[in-house]
């Protein structure tokens, strides 16, 4: 071949040729090309000798007919149809995941700050009635000097301190809260599960 | 429903062309989205063979191919609402497919130990010679030793014929990785078949 047209070979391009994906003027350029490069021809019956070979292993009977094949897939779909619920989730899996873990999570939520409510309501009692101050001063503020037995069992009985007031209405309104919460999930989950029957009978129709 | 069906029953009919059929898939997915099983059904009956041979070629078992190609359907029943009909159903699916396949043979340490694979079945009512059997193997068995990432894009061009960009959409690749993954697929191929046969 002369130089001039072997600096011109078209290797690059013949895959491309010979899978059809070629247009226009590069697919003109390469036709051209292979009229005369006879080592270019040879590289695009390589491929096409290839492909031959290839496909000349045909695909091994399978076992079972279409029809049996598709059954048996419909018999292993899940039965929850994969349309978005109302939860804001990315699949049927995850959403029925996040129902169970809501209200799960509410309820630690609500265990905590009631255990937290707990421990400083005692905190505050102890110190108020002043047993042994010592003992808790490290959990209290630093600021909180021991204060006088006599005078904080008189505080006691006369009036309970701020804090101790703030505790008690946490401790109602915190319930209050949580049966809120607990209502409205209560009917987000009736409302998906109507939808989801809904959606099953349309499937099952 | 009752209208992609029917487009459906016509498919072998002469008249039907192909944007016929693409409306009646397009039909069937989005009843299949809303939950169908039927719909989702003929789409299994459309896509089976392919998906079949799209995991028998990635991983060389039949049995096994047709179990992965079970599971890809569940997939994609599950994942359906994802679908954006972008790019074409087959791509997707087969998307699912070539994962699946992938996963199996993840599972099975990294690649598949070409030399205990188990003699193909030949294929019935054809009467293949020794010398076609073996050749046959030699085949395979180059084509499982290519790494999976280019594997994966010969599979799909040579045994589903699929475009460039089909390739591209179904892998998430770009095309011009679909080109050279391509390119080196087949020239691994030719350097190792010219080894082991007389031919090509
Ligand atoms: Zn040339």
């Amino acid at each position: 071949m002369n130089d001039q047209i072997t600096g011109n070979h078209v290797h690059q391009w013949l895959n491309a040729y010979h899978d059809g994906e070629l247009r226009g003027r590069k697919l003109e350029r390469v036709q051209a090309h292979l009229e005369y490069c006879p080592e270019c021809q040879a590289a695009l019956a390589e491929l096409q000798d290839l492909s031959a070979l290839l496909g000349a292993d045909p695909l091994p009977p399978i076992s079972l007919a279409p029809e049996q094949f598709a059954a048996q897939v419909n018999l292993r779909l899940p039965r929850q149809a994969q349309a978005p619920s109302i939860l804001p989730v990315t699949s049927a899996g995850s959403g029925r995941w996040l129902w169970a873990i809501l209200p799960l999570a509410m309820m630690g939520l609500i265990w905590f700050l009631q255990s937290v409510t707990w421990v400083s309501s005692l905190l505050n009692l102890i110190e108020v009635l002043g047993i042994n101050p010592n003992a808790v001063s490290w959990l209290l503020p630093a600021q909180n000097a021991p204060v006088n037995p006599v005078q904080s069992i008189a505080l006691a009985a006369l009036d309970l301190s701020v804090p101790f007031n703030a505790n008690i209405f946490l401790s109602l309104v915190l319930p209050l809260v949580f049966a809120g919460f607990y209502l409205v999930w209560l009917a987000l989950w009736w409302i998906n599960q109507q939808e989801e029957d809904k959606r099953f009978q349309t499937a099952s129709s | 429903m009752n209208e992609a069906r029917y487009l459906i029953e016509r498919k072998g009919n002469v008249h039907t062309t192909l944007v016929e059929t693409q409306q009646a898939e397009d039909q069937l997915i989005e009843a299949a989205k809303q939950g169908n099983r039927d719909a989702f059904g003929e789409l299994v009956l459309i896509h089976y063979q392919g998906v079949i041979n799209v995991v028998y070629r990635m991983t060389g078992e039949m049995p096994l191919a047709e179990d992965v190609a079970q599971e890809t359907f569940i997939r994609a029943w599950t994942k359906l609402h994802t679908y954006r009909p972008i790019g074409s159903f087959r791509s997707w699916v087969y998307r699912i497919a070539n994962n699946a396949a992938l996963d199996i043979l993840r599972r099975r340490k990294e690649e598949v130990d070409i030399d205990d694979l188990p003699l193909a079945v030949p294929g019935n009512g054809v009467e293949q010679s020794v010398i076609h059997q073996q050749q046959a193997e030699v085949i395979r068995k180059a084509v499982l030793a290519l790494p999976a990432a280019s594997r994966s894009v010969l599979v799909l061009r040579e045994y589903e014929s699929l475009s460039y960009q089909e390739i591209a959409d179904s892998l998430e690749i770009p095309l011009g990785t679909v080109m050279s993954r391509l390119a080196y697929a087949r020239g691994k191929l030719k350097q190792e078949l010219s080894r082991q046969l007389e031919v090509v």
